[in-house]
């Protein structure tokens, strides 16, 4: 073939380049166009493999994210999320457990709390050994006496059971924390909407903080080192200057790069 | 030659950053559209907001072919329970509490955080626009930030998501275009 006649045949091999890396590399992926986080994964064909980290577990931030959606005034990078929390800290998942049970009328809302070890801490006032994060998990219909009901046949509760959540965010995954003190009992039923906590929350030990994460406020590591959504949706988080998790899958370390960046502005 | 290699390199931005560009503003809501038909609300006993949330269903009954119905008091069965209560960091949440069968979010609760609207800067239209955002998540569209609109359009609606940064503008209280014409009135026509 003369050289010339190469060149004949560059649009064409433009045009199917552009379509593979739409298509594979840079289409939206996991949840946000409904393909398993694996897939994206899968066909991925360049970049370097992901360093090993040793902590890091495979996340399902779905399960933990549940179906709920926002409004709030996004952070364009994790130092601006930071600026508006009152606790920012990284650690370990300990546990996870039963948290509050708040009424509101024949409506029940279930949390579970997460308790972090916390290896590193950027904003604290007084810094703590762990922390407990309330997530929220299931919300329900309940009669007078506190019994759920049952809905016709075909429905289903949307919702996480503690296992399920231990399941989606195994013990010893790594987390970020950006959040604001959780409302007392007293604050939620001040709050004036008619909300009542009617099984508190037992702390384990005096001191024990609950924190509410902000939307943009919790982060786990995912087994490549990237990092997954706990509250808002997985696209909201790589919103502006944030490390593009899913376009990045496979190149790893964002995670670590969040915590530089906390580090090189708040330590 | 190089008017050719000039040539594909075009063709390739063009398709990369076109189709990424249009994915990066209009992807699905995470969890899709809700069960069809008769779109009813109610408000929980303690909700003191009723007034904007009476008004967000009127937003939406007549910017889109949605039809409304209201519940009192709430049942099992209703769509959309609004409540006031604290969501942490957010003016406001919409919740999908029960699916159908067919994976169809079947019910919603909308809680709107009285105190952090209060503290807005201009209180009034952001819990207008907050209660048109929420009730826009009950029918299956997705909110989007600062000025990635959706699709085509040119305006702004109430899926913008944030603080409204000035008093008074009629994108509070509207469904965009491409909301409109792309996501609700297909999905309930």
């Amino acid at each position: 073939m003369k050289n010339s006649d190469s060149w004949r045949w560059a649009p064409i091999a433009a045009v199917a380049i552009a379509a593979v890396l739409v298509a594979g590399g840079c289409s939206p992926s996991g949840d946000d166009a409904g393909v398993p986080e694996q897939s994206a994964a899968d066909s991925r064909v360049e970049g370097p493999p992901a360093p090993a980290v040793e902590s890091a577990r495979s996340v399902d931030g779905e399960t933990v994210r549940g179906s709920a959606d926002y409004d709030y005034d996004v952070a364009s990078s994790v130092v601006e999320a930071a600026q508006a929390a009152r606790t920012v800290v990284a650690g370990t998942v300990v546990s996870w457990t039963e948290g509050r049970a708040v009424r509101d009328g024949d409506d029940q809302r279930l949390s579970a709390v997460l308790e972090v070890l916390i290896d590193q801490a950027f904003a604290t006032e007084e810094p703590v050994e762990t922390i407990f994060v309330e997530v929220q998990r299931r919300g329900v219909l309940v009669d007078e006496a506190g019994n759920v009901l049952e809905l016709d046949e075909g429905a289903s509760y949307d919702e996480r059971s503690v296992s399920d959540l231990e399941n989606a965010v195994p013990i010893g995954t790594r987390v970020l924390v950006l959040a604001v003190d959780a409302p007392s009992d007293e604050e939620i039923a001040a709050t004036g909407g008619g909300q009542q906590v009617v099984t508190s929350w037992s702390a384990p030990r005096d001191g024990a903080e609950l924190v509410s994460p902000l939307p943009q406020g919790l982060l786990f590591e995912d087994a490549d080192g990237t990092y997954v959504s706990g509250v808002a949706d997985q696209a909201d988080v790589e919103h502006g200057q944030w490390p593009a998790a899913q376009q990045a899958r496979g190149t790893g370390a964002l995670f670590e790069q969040l915590l530089a960046e906390l580090s090189t502005e708040l330590e | 030659m190089f008017r050719r290699v000039k040539a594909s390199v075009l063709v390739c931005a063009v398709l990369i950053f076109g189709i990424a560009g249009q994915a990066s503003a209009d992807t699905p809501q995470p969890d899709g559209p809700p069960d069809k038909g008769y779109h009813s609300w109610c408000c929980t006993s303690g909700f003191t907001l009723s007034a904007t949330a009476d008004a967000a269903m009127t937003w939406l009954r007549t910017q889109t072919v949605v039809q409304t119905v209201f519940h009192a008091p709430c049942d099992a069965h209703t769509d959309v329970r609004w409540a006031q209560g604290n969501v942490p960091g957010a003016y406001g949440q919409a919740v999908c509490t029960v699916r159908t069968n067919s994976d169809r979010c079947d019910r919603y609760i909308i809680t709107l955080n009285k105190a952090v609207i209060d503290a807005a800067k201009h209180p009034a239209s952001q819990r207008r626009k907050t209660t048109c955002h929420e009730r826009g998540h009950t029918v299956g569209v997705r909110h989007y930030f600062e000025n990635d609109r959706p699709g085509t359009d040119t305006t702004h609606s109430c899926l913008r998501s944030g603080e409204v940064p000035t008093a008074d503008q009629s994108w509070h209280t509207r469904y965009g275009a491409h909301h409109r014409t792309v996501h609700i009135n297909p999905w309930f026509e």
